[in-house]
């Protein structure tokens, strides 16, 4: 790895510190290490050989959840991300991964091994867990309050090509991600019900790949290559226009980070920015379409409904105003905005398990906004973010994906 | 060198989480805005004026240099260790102790973010005008010690003007109450007002009282493109003529204009030498009027293309192009030096024309936006810090560049303070007599000179 674009990166940083004001985790431990001109410092000292690869660094590194809010808000233009997973890279080559993550992440790169200890797991999380390891904690988040496994995996009921009643307007490809396809077996119906009323025929293939991108952003670039390759194998072909996905981070992982993996790698981009062209959060696509859907008529009854930005969404793909649209298109609903919703929920992928106290304050900024907005129910369109505000939360206060509001509001 | 003994003794005042000696986090302790780094031994975080007092029993009594430091967002090297010995970070002692509706007074450490202030006063319908351009950073202990300034100042005034009271630890670690709650006092030398700017050499402040305003009730902007810089620097002057007076007066020169339209492209005219942005407050009736006033004057005087906001999201989207003027500038060269010389308004002209001749000189791209209302320049000197030739070349414009404001009756610094960056250059604005007496009330309060030493002047 020559990290020639990070070398030339963190040059562009001026030092302002304007980056500090928006940074969750700076604002948790307020000590500069922890900010993203801090880091960038550092990691131009270990590029400029004054540093090493110390335990400290690799600490300073990985304290960061790739929020991008800093991404968003330099005025110099310094892609922390980029920098900072450049850098993961770096740190999982001296000391490689820890041996949970490593398996986690074997199992993702290998989707026949993971449908099958998905039966495993439903047996485990279902069952022995609520039986026997009631109290026990995963980070922060209480194992009773860990999403129950999909009785059947999604993609095991709906697969091959579902189509509409009456006559078909287009076809979509509906990449479910891993979450849908083993935890949320709900999301991935009400995503289908609502395609349906759009006269879409939905191709949903049951052999897909994990977009990988938890593994790419740990800094690990050899294991989640054949996902990468595979996916965009099967989403570019020609006769696919749109491939819609659910998931806040598969998308980001189809529009951005699959080309900054290849570049990174000095592999060729050509393919890679074909299927960023054509992927869709599936909030995109039906934002653009709500006036098509046949909704319940307005009566009296409103739900107080809330919205929180995925990281992976709002900044990742740029995505804030479609979700909004629809959530005021929708009758029942009455949508309130939180405080700082665009603001990082903690969760962070396995950030909230190594840094739990830090996760824990971030986390809890995150609930006291949603509680302040009086909603009884909050939506998001990352399953990462779903799991950690609902694993925290002690409050009456549904966790959904606005996809499902949408399914209910069918009329 | 601190002995380890010293650093185990200064750990134990603060404790293990709130102290840092790693090589790493050293690093992150070794800059602030400024070009210059250097790196402390050690960095503590204070969240009690007790701690800081005896901190500093500790530092005096084995001479160990300390540099206090907010959020390090400095332009002119203030929070930079030059000397060693520790930081003292006080960005962990950041309450808010009082918001006091009634008298208008609010007490705050030194930690809490300037942005974060203003807006718990917004829950109150208080108001707290200094707006630094690095306001959602910075720290009111940092305001204070640089006497920050920012947009507002044309009518509101800088933080000095807010200033009424400071608990300050002094280098001996005894503790000084300066002033109260009150706006008027009179009640010995004026104590709290001598720390307002001293850049942490005089003491560490570890509370502040403030003076607050009530929220004005609306606010309109007003952008007027210029073919002539000499006629919106004859804009600037009426607009007090009239009675008028503004918020705040901002003009970008026409390199800014193309620089933040290739940016931005928000629609600026690129046509235009200079572009005036005029703000104005108070009640409804009175800021419609006044823009209307300000309006006819901009025509009168020449602006061939004026817009003006009428909702607070058009008020806004006027600041976003001035607001994007840092991103657009630190995205042509990868470094940005700001410059800082202040001439009385009537002179404004003159020194925008002396800074492009400088540039021309010595083939520098220096684009300049100025707090126009204030006669506040700050020429950004766009290059590249690793240009070793280049930078010479630097040197010299911005040396000249302020020696060209003082000439014109100005100064070097209206708001950045001195700093490292601008030592040199005060003998040559403030005269000997006043470096001389600068330099005994330095040795009045820290004869040892180990707060922030090396700042604004150097002790031999």
């Amino acid at each position: 790895m020559d990290l020639q674009d990070t070398k030339d990166m963190v040059y562009r940083c001026n030092k302002c510190g304007l980056c500090i004001s928006t940074c969750p985790v700076y604002q948790q431990i307020l000590m500069e290490a922890a900010s993203p001109r801090g880091k960038v410092q550092v990691i131009k000292n270990y590029l400029e050989g004054n540093l090493e690869l110390s335990k400290r660094f690799k600490e300073i590194i990985l304290t960061c959840l790739l929020c991008e809010n800093c991404v968003v808000n330099c005025p110099s233009g310094v892609r922390h991300d980029h920098v900072f997973t450049d850098l993961r890279g770096e740190l999982v080559r001296k000391y490689g991964l820890d041996w949970k993550k490593r398996l986690i992440y074997k199992l993702l790169t290998n989707e026949k091994f993971l449908h099958s200890s998905s039966i495993f797991a439903k047996l485990g999380r279902n069952w022995l867990l609520e039986t026997f390891a009631k109290g026990m904690r995963i980070g922060n988040i209480p194992l009773e309050r860990l999403p129950k496994v999909n009785p059947k995996p999604f993609r095991d009921q709906f697969n091959g090509v579902i189509l509409p009643e009456g006559e078909a307007k287009g076809r979509v490809f509906y990449f479910t991600g891993c979450f849908t396809n083993y935890f949320a077996g709900d999301v991935g119906q009400a995503t289908v019900n609502v395609l349906k009323k759009l006269q879409l025929e939905i191709e949903i293939p049951s052999r897909q790949d994990c977009c990988g991108l938890a593994i790419i952003l740990s800094g690990e670039e050899d294991l989640p290559i054949k996902n990468v390759e595979k996916n965009i194998s099967m989403l570019t072909r020609k006769e696919i226009d749109a491939v819609l996905v659910d998931c806040a981070t598969c998308g980001a992982a189809f529009k951005k980070e699959y080309i900054a993996l290849l570049k990174r790698k000095g592999m060729d981009t050509k393919e890679a920015e074909i299927l960023k062209g054509k992927t869709y959060d599936i909030l995109e696509y039906v934002a653009e379409r709500i006036h098509l859907l046949p909704l319940k008529d307005r009566d009296g009854k409103r739900i107080r409904v809330t919205y929180h930005d995925p990281c992976h969404l709002v900044r990742g793909q740029g995505v804030s105003e479609a979700p909004r649209k629809i959530l005021k298109a929708l009758p029942q609903v009455e949508f309130v905005e939180m405080r700082d919703a665009n603001m990082c929920c903690g969760g962070g992928g396995s950030f909230q398990f190594d840094f739990p106290e830090v996760s824990k304050g971030i986390t809890e900024d995150k609930i006291k906004n949603i509680l302040e907005t009086g909603a009884s129910v909050v939506v998001t369109g990352c399953p990462g973010c779903r799991v950690t505000i609902s694993g925290n939360m002690n409050e009456q206060i549904s966790v959904f994906h606005p996809i499902q509001l949408v399914d209910m509001a069918l009329a | 060198m601190l002995s380890q003994t010293v650093k185990e003794e200064l750990k134990a005042i603060v404790g293990r989480d709130r102290y840092l000696d790693s090589k790493e986090d050293l690093i992150t302790y070794s800059y602030d805005a400024f070009m210059v780094q250097a790196q402390p031994e050690i960095v503590l975080f204070p969240i009690r004026t007790e701690e800081v007092s005896k901190i500093m029993n500790v530092a005096s009594r084995d001479r160990i240099p300390v540099t206090p430091r907010g959020a390090g967002t400095n332009l002119t090297g203030g929070s930079v260790p030059i000397r060693g010995g520790m930081v003292l970070g006080f960005t962990k002692m950041n309450k808010i102790l009082n918001i006091d509706k009634e008298n208008r007074v609010a007490v705050l450490q030194p930690g809490v973010i300037n942005m974060e202030f203003q807006k718990e006063l917004s829950k109150h319908g208080l108001y707290y005008p200094p707006d630094p351009g690095s306001m959602a950073v910075t720290t009111m202990g940092g305001n204070v010690a640089e006497n920050a300034g920012g947009p507002r100042a044309v009518k509101y005034g800088v933080t000095k003007d807010y200033l009424l009271g400071l608990e300050v630890v002094l280098a001996s670690g005894q503790i000084l109450r300066t002033g109260g709650k009150t706006i008027k006092n009179v009640t010995g030398y004026n104590l709290t007002q001598l720390f307002c700017g001293s850049e942490g050499t005089l003491g560490l402040i570890t509370e502040m009282s403030l003076k607050l305003l009530p929220l004005p009730e609306t606010r309109r902007t007003l952008q007027a493109a210029y073919k002539n810089l000499s006629d919106a620097g004859k804009t600037v002057i009426k607009v007090f003529e009239m009675g008028i007076l503004p918020v705040a007066l901002e003009i970008l020169d026409k390199i800014f204009i193309n620089i933040i339209e290739d940016y931005t492209h928000v629609g600026l005219p690129r046509e235009a030498e200079a572009l005036l942005l005029i703000e104005v407050d108070g009640p409804e009736v009175a800021v419609v009027s006044q823009a209307e006033q300000l309006t006819k004057l901009c025509e009168d005087i020449g602006a061939h293309e004026i817009k003006v906001a009428k909702t607070a999201a058009e008020n806004d989207e006027i600041w976003r192009a001035r607001r994007s003027a840092y991103g657009a500038e630190a995205r042509l060269r990868p470094t940005a030096i700001a410059e800082d010389c202040t001439v009385p308004i009537t002179k404004l002209v003159t020194m925008f024309q002396e800074v492009e001749k400088i540039a021309k000189k010595y083939n520098l791209l220096i684009p300049v936006v100025a707090h126009a209302g204030d006669g506040n320049l700050h020429p950004q000197i766009l290059t590249d810090i690793r240009n070793k030739e280049e930078m010479k070349r630097v040197e010299k414009a911005i040396d000249e560049i302020s020696i060209k404001a003082v000439e014109l009756g100005g100064t070097a610094s209206g708001e950045h303070g001195i700093g490292i960056a601008k030592r040199e250059i005060l003998p040559f604005e403030i005269g000997e007599v006043a470096i001389e007496i600068t330099k005994n009330i330095k040795k009045a309060f820290d004869p040892l000179n180990i707060l922030n030493p090396d700042k604004v002047v150097r002790i031999v």
